[in-house]
């Protein structure tokens, strides 16, 4: 096998206020079940980090997606988005809609959700959004 | 379904990545893949390990060091790969799903198996 020694890197964060909506990309690929999301356009090159090798408590499925030069985030990448990430919090289902993927598609994805995950990712969204340092943090 | 590579794994079960996915998919959301065909090939036809996919039962992810800035810095080729039963005890066919490089061998996936020195 190759000799050598295994890429480190120290992801930045771009301050997410200042990202320019129009830049950002988001893509989903139903065959992968892959929803990409590309902070600066989708041309970009970089190298997929696993989120749990540097957030210990990041969710399993994400990987950040880090320039390899300036070991910038440059976006994100979700596997199995609608198979486990989207039914544990059924409200980042608008992120498909975003992505391209047909209204009524989404729709039929949410009719598959249980009623009691819907509710309760209903009732984290509302006090998160009302009482944002409060019960969901 | 015209493919971008079909190949044999050591299980002798066929691979293939559709055209279709290579473009639209692989290189639209990784540029970083942009001339690595034959990396991929050789990570599905010679791993240093193969993992079960986590979330989709009927899934394996290979991975295989690569040079990713040289002279010796390297990086995991990962390869995600959906295999199908056929009828009459043939070898399970597989299509390439994804392929990306990454800092790392996921953790907490099942090992199916490994080089003996890795």
């Amino acid at each position: 096998m190759v000799p050598g020694e295994l890429l480190t890197l120290t992801p930045r964060f771009p301050n997410m206020q200042e990202l320019d909506p129009k830049q950002v990309h988001l893509t989903y690929d139903r065959k992968s079940d892959t929803l990409m999301i590309h902070f600066y356009g989708p041309k970009r090159p970089a190298i997929s980090v696993e989120a749990q090798s540097i957030f210990p408590r990041a969710d399993e499925h994400l990987y950040l997606r880090v320039d390899l030069d300036t070991q910038e985030v440059i976006g994100a990448q979700v596997e199995a988005f609608v198979r486990a990430v989207v039914r544990r919090d059924p409200s980042l289902l608008d992120l498909l809609e975003l992505a391209g993927v047909k209204p009524g598609d989404v729709q039929q994805i949410r009719e598959q959700i249980a009623p009691e995950a819907r509710k309760q990712a209903a009732m984290i969204s509302f006090f998160g959004q009302l009482i944002p340092a409060g019960p969901t943090s | 379904m015209a493919e971008a590579l079909r190949c044999t794994d050591q299980w002798g079960r066929t691979i293939a990545l559709a055209q279709d996915q290579w473009r639209d998919h692989i290189l639209a959301a990784h540029p970083e893949m942009t001339g690595r065909e034959a990396l991929v090939r050789q990570t599905l036809t010679d791993p240093i390990c193969v993992n079960q996919d986590k979330d989709f039962p009927n899934r394996e992810n290979f991975y295989r060091p690569f040079v990713i800035r040289p002279p010796r810095t390297l990086a995991y080729m990962k390869v995600c790969v959906e295999f199908r039963n056929r009828p009459f005890g043939r070898a399970p066919r597989g299509e390439v799903v994804t392929a990306y490089p990454t800092t790392t061998i996921k953790q907490g996936e099942p090992r199916k198996w490994s080089q003996e020195n890795f």
